[in-house]
């Protein structure tokens, strides 16, 4: 299915989930002080494997650097 | 270091702080530069943002919690209500913390805080449980305006964000001091180390800088600086400044001085 990864338009596999997303975007498992959105709705960590992604969705994922 | 007695720590939240001193990341060339600047300045607190993942490094986060320093993500770069709440629930989630600095800005130009908006946005995160530390104006009347909506603390500028000018309008801060009881966090414009004591003289409960360290040309040099200038600054509030006289007045006695005769 498309979706929109930060931005960018991504083909993933039909069924995938919030954390699949995460690991197309280079999170590894244990990394901490990550977040994701999906069509602007934070959608919890413990949440992220058992959230189906559906076509078109538009998902954001981001982490601390430096700034402020 | 002598060690002087501070009278009392700085409390947010009900969050006890020694330090009174919060450091930003923004503006370090390298993360290794950047950590010596935080042992360096005692920081018990630290402000970073939020980015997509591919205009960031990662280990930020870590490094922080190594020195265990307590995370204050900010909104910067946010320039409406709804950007900056977006951004302070992604921030909750990311770093497990209900504080926020809020930042709403006007335009990119002048990083002034935009009032109408950043209201806006603290009513309502302060209503979804978040700690908002919030950025604005040296605006006495919208600084009150923020309490009064349950800000944890208000953060006024001494002069734009990275400017370096200091405090251009030390009378303003005072009457922030005056408007609110929340610690009043001086924030953006420091320059350097006078700077920062002057916002404790003004009564500040405690200084932010960022660019003031990242781009000293001793980063290191100047957090260490910083820090002793807020001490400074925060006990000779406590001990109180002399009043300003248009006149000399001797410190020595007239009475007693001996006759030594005219001079030829």
């Amino acid at each position: 299915m498309n979706v929109s990864l930060n931005g960018e338009p991504r083909v993933i596999d039909d069924g995938a989930c919030v954390a699949d997303a995460a690991s197309h975007a280079g999170i590894d498992d244990g990394e901490r002080g990550v977040a994701i959105a999906v069509d602007g709705l934070v959608i919890p960590r413990s949440r992220w494997a058992q959230t189906p992604l559906v076509e078109g969705q538009r998902i954001e994922v981001v982490r601390a650097t430096a700034g402020g | 270091m002598m060690e002087i007695n501070v009278e009392r720590p700085l409390v947010i939240d009900g969050v006890s702080l020694r330090s009174r001193l919060i450091i930003g990341t923004g503006g370090f060339a390298r993360l290794d530069r950047f950590e010596a600047a935080l042992a360096a300045s005692q920081a018990e607190v630290v402000t970073v943002a939020l980015r997509r993942v591919e205009h960031t490094e990662g280990g930020l986060y870590d490094l922080i919690h190594r020195h265990g320093a307590r995370i204050l993500p900010n909104t910067a770069g946010c320039m409406s209500a709804r950007e900056a709440i977006d951004t302070a629930r992604l921030a909750r989630e990311a770093f497990d913390t209900p504080w926020i600095k809020l930042e709403v800005i006007g335009d990119r130009t002048s990083l002034l805080p935009d009032a109408v908006e950043l209201l806006k946005a603290a009513t309502e995160l302060v209503r979804d449980g978040f700690v908002v530390l919030a950025y604005t104006t040296d605006d006495p009347v919208l600084a009150r305006r923020l309490e009064d909506v349950g800000c944890a603390a208000v953060m006024p500028l001494g002069s734009p964000i990275g400017s370096g000018l200091g405090i251009r309008n030390p009378h303003a801060i005072a009457m922030c001091r005056q408007a609110v009881s929340v610690p009043l966090i001086l924030d953006a414009g420091i320059g350097t180390a006078s700077d920062a004591a002057l916002a404790m003289e003004l009564g500040c409960d405690a200084v932010l800088a960022a660019s003031a360290i990242s781009r000293a040309r001793n980063p290191t040099a100047m957090a260490s600086a910083l820090a002793l200038a807020v001490t400074a600054g925060h006990v000779a509030a406590t001990a109180g400044r002399i009043p300003r006289l248009s006149h000399a007045t001797a410190s020595t006695e007239h009475a007693g001085l001996p006759d030594l005769g005219r001079l030829p």
